[in-house]
């Protein structure tokens, strides 16, 4: 019995790096003619809808519980139904959430405002227990938490108020304020949480918060539905949509069917195959928007000839980046000059400073065969073969590692595509035995959190179990640490744009693209964010009816 | 005779059951590979302490033997084990699909036995160009693989006219009904010439028998001949011939179900298998080997009820 290639793809994405970036130009300063129109919003909705069916192209989520969710799948959902302390807004802003204001009494110590007026679904008011019950259990080992190092650098989390609660650091954390703004942050009812124990967040233990959406039936391997929370706090953002169904279709072409038919009303993360024959169709609009997404290739050991970053420099040298983007990706993507989008970035309170620090750096450098060469003969590599991981299936890494092999043969590189199967592909960034015999591996990612320094220590940090290549500068170490501690933001920002000068330059990765976005909606319904911060906020609260009637 | 038939067909039965269970078991546990990260997922670091609790939580660092004789003994009562992806009992998640599994292989089994034995009747009564224009037509199906049928299917009745949803198996017995046109449409037609073919050679072979001679020449009408001496009399390899197809569906059923986001058994062997999720793809293992013997068995002892002269003893 052999399967169709389908599911693929889907298991490709769950190896997305944890939050990898990459470099954008600063407003849209890389648009290539023809370029695609970006937006970070769409049309407002309308009109009220009885239903709408949303796809969930990565499949169906392991997990809702916040402290769990991970990956797409999980957080599209989860971010509907449970509210954080701090919100994200579509252009990757920080605002209040669950929390009206919070500040630094001295720099080991934030003090979080929390709403009086916020209730839980059960009709339970929400107070400082709910969020000092909700951050605190993803300590213990039991909660399985995907967020443990955020707990890192804090010593203790207490309620000082019914509606305050004050979080002690052993150390000074700028970043910990801004995962409050994602899963980590998600604030449950204490008391379900004890009820539920392990199972909060499945099918079977159910989820008690107080997002727009409630979670209303799970039926494994079929749908997912939820329905609006009429009493939701913000009135702003009161739902149009009384009943919200979620579907796992992982197929490209079923997909593609269910969309072009009416069946499916809209669904984030389009894959580029699809997204041919969805931006003709009159059926509904196929929407871009800017992403935090980011497409590299990483050496997987310090052995491999990609370790050692000439070659990864000659590589990018031969690569035909706007080639790439226009057959690959279909227009939909960006030239990287780093691994850090701007998205991540532009709406901080240092803005400037990440931007001066972008514009320094090397420009995307042009196709150059003979400086490549060069770079090559320096290094003079053992090994000429190098082997690549991908996710078997996923077509937009095939045909990106296909571009590669092509451009690698012009200066002596051999490049062996390895197609791995999805616990595989996932596997290999935990266990090196699995690393065994590649040299490199695509890697799929996204940063979640308007910040880019947890991305940089991913790849620099000694101590980081991401840091394959045993890279160690110990004055990007030091910098990175710095900024970390500096609770100033343009202080923060500052030392953090000294560390990315240094490591661009020798940090062995190929940087390939940021893929924009790829939304569709139905012509019936409109007003969901185009932008990649969906994947941290309400965002199915804004969609809505439009006065079109759908096909 | 016929419970000595049973008792060996069910030896033999638990004899395979158990060796597909070890090789099952075997290949999952060789194959690289760690289902545990998959339920971490890709959007955070990663995280080796929680990937040692996960691994604890499930006893996936238990040794093969341990771990397959954990299962064994489970199923001994009752208990088929634990699903990673989905957090949720085996027997649960079997429960829910077996549903849309089972409608779908009975819609497919109609349309493969209704067609497929009309035209090799029709093939062979009438002779001729009826007989080529059906044997053309039922091996072009014959030659379309099942997941090419499905995306044609899709595209043309779904996409083009509109005429069926593409996706997802329905609620209900007309939602069902609906949704799982497509997908046993495209079950059923590789199989349909197999039942034409052997249709046509055993009604054929009948028309030219003694019995029928005989009949035709005391003036019996035509109708009544062919409906009382011709059909009876190949009604065996016609009945055995549609459970050797019915067995087939069983796994073809995964190639559709895929295709068209049916959420069934056959779905989640795949998509289970992809996950190395152990305690479902052992379990659906145990219960495809089950299935097909039982459906085996069943069709040897019919088809040894309606022709006398086959019998049972070579069967087992």
């Amino acid at each position: 019995m052999h399967a169709p290639r389908t599911t693929a793809l889907t298991f490709t994405a769950l190896l997305a790096l944890a939050a990898c970036s990459s470099g954008m130009g600063t407003g849209g300063k890389a648009a290539s003619p023809g370029a695609l129109k970006l937006t970070s919003t769409t049309p407002a909705a309308s009109g009220t809808l009885d239903e709408v069916t949303w796809n969930l192209p990565f499949g169906e989520p392991t997990t809702l519980d916040p402290a769990k969710v991970g990956d797409y799948s999980p957080n599209t959902v989860e971010a509907n139904l449970c509210d954080p302390l701090l919100r994200i807004r579509p252009d990757y802003s920080l605002a209040p959430g669950l929390a009206t204001s919070w500040s630094n009494p001295d720099d080991k110590t934030l003090v979080l405002d929390l709403r009086t007026d916020v209730s839980f679904w059960n009709g339970h008011a929400m107070t400082a227990k709910d969020v000092v019950a909700s951050l605190s259990r993803q300590r213990e080992a039991a909660t399985q938490s995907v967020n443990t190092q955020v707990l890192a650098n804090v010593s203790t989390i207490t309620a000082t108020g019914d509606h305050q609660v004050t979080v002690r650091f052993k150390t000074p954390d700028e970043l910990f304020l801004k995962y409050l703004a994602n899963g980590f942050g998600a604030v449950s009812e204490a008391a379900y949480l004890k009820k539920a124990g392990t199972s909060y967040g499945t099918a079977k233990g159910g989820l008690m918060c107080t997002g727009p959406f409630k979670l209303s039936s799970w039926k494994a391997g079929d749908s997912l539905t939820t329905v609006r929370n009429t009493a939701y706090w913000d009135a702003s953002l009161r739902p149009k949509v009384k009943k919200l169904t979620f579907l796992f279709v992982t197929d490209n072409s079923t997909l593609t069917s269910a969309l072009l038919s009416g069946q499916i009303d809209g669904s984030y993360e389009i894959p580029s195959t699809a997204a041919k024959a969805l931006s003709s169709s009159d059926t509904g609009t196929l929407y871009y928007g800017p992403s935090a997404q980011t497409v590299f290739v990483y050496p997987t050991g310090p052995k491999s000839p990609l370790a050692d970053h000439r070659i990864a420099q000659a590589l990018s040298l031969v690569l035909d980046r706007d080639a790439l983007v226009k057959n690959v990706y279909d227009g939909a993507a960006q030239k990287l000059k780093t691994f850090i989008p701007s998205l991540v970035w532009q709406k901080s309170e240092a803005a400037d400073v990440y931007a001066k620090g972008y514009d320094a750096l090397p420009a995307v450098p042009d196709v150059d065969v003979a400086k490549a060469k060069t770079l090559v003969d320096e290094a003079a590599p053992k090994q000429r073969t190098i082997s690549i991981a991908m996710g078997a299936g996923d077509q937009q890494s095939l045909q990106t590692l296909t571009f590669l092999q092509a451009a690698a043969k012009k200066i002596g590189l051999k490049i062996a595509i390895k197609q791995l199967q999805p616990t595989q592909m996932s596997g290999l960034f935990y266990d090196p035995s699995l690393r065994k015999g590649l040299d490199a591996t695509m890697a799929l990612g996204y940063i979640e959190i308007p910040d880019p320094l947890s991305y940089a220590q991913m790849f620099t940090s000694p101590a980081s179990p991401l840091n394959w290549t045993k890279y160690d500068n110990p004055e990007v170490t030091a910098l990175l640490a710095r900024s970390q501690a500096s609770l100033d933001p343009r202080a923060s920002a500052e030392l953090f744009t000294q560390a990315q000068a240094l490591y661009a330059a020798d940090l062995p990765m190929v940087p390939i693209s940021a893929p924009y976005e790829r939304m569709f909606m139905n012509k019936r319904i409109s007003g969901a964010p185009a932008s990649f911060a969906y994947i941290n906020m309400p965002w199915a609260a804004m969609l809505g009816g439009t006065d079109k009637a759908g096909s | 005779m016929i419970w000595r038939f049973l008792a060996r067909r069910t030896a033999m039965l638990l004899v395979t059951v158990l060796v597909a269970g070890l090789a099952v078991h075997g290949a999952l546990f060789i194959a690289p590979g760690d289902p545990a990260t998959l339920l971490i997922g890709g959007g955070k670091p990663p995280n080796p302490q929680l990937l040692a609790e996960i691994h604890r939580q499930y006893h996936l660092d238990e040794p093969f033997l341990q771990s397959y004789a954990r299962w064994l003994g489970g199923l001994l009562h009752g208990d088929a084990g634990e699903s990673l992806a989905y957090r949720d009992s085996v027997t649960h998640l079997l429960g829910q699909r077996a549903g849309n599994t089972l409608f779908l292989i009975a819609y497919a089994a109609v349309l493969i036995i209704v067609p497929g034995v009309a035209l090799g009747t029709l093939a062979a009564l009438r002779g001729g160009a009826g007989d080529t224009a059906v044997t053309i037509v039922t091996t072009a199906l014959m030659a379309v693989p099942t997941f090419v049928m499905s995306v044609l299917l899709i595209w043309w009745l779904s996409v083009q006219w509109a005429w069926f949803p593409a996706y997802g198996a329905g609620a209900g017995l007309t939602g069902r009904l609906e949704h799982l046109t497509l997908p046993a449409l495209a079950l059923a037609a590789a199989w349909i010439a197999y039942v034409a073919q052997v249709t046509r050679s055993a009604v054929r072979g009948e028309l030219a028998s003694e019995h029928v001679q005989t009949a035709r020449s005391r003036g019996i009408p035509e109708r009544v001949v062919v409906r009382k001496h011709v059909l009876r009399n190949a009604s065996g390899p016609i009945f055995s011939v549609s459970g050797v197809a019915v067995a087939g569906l069983i796994a073809g059923c995964a190639v559709v179900e895929q295709a068209f986001g049916v959420n069934g058994v056959g779905a989640l062997l795949v998509q289970s298998a992809a996950k190395q999720d152990m305690a479902v793809v052992q379990t659906l293992a145990l219960v495809t080997v089950v299935v097909f013997v039982a459906v085996n068995t069943l069709v040897d002892v019919v088809s040894a009820a309606l022709d006398h002269r086959v019998s049972l003893e070579g069967a087992a």
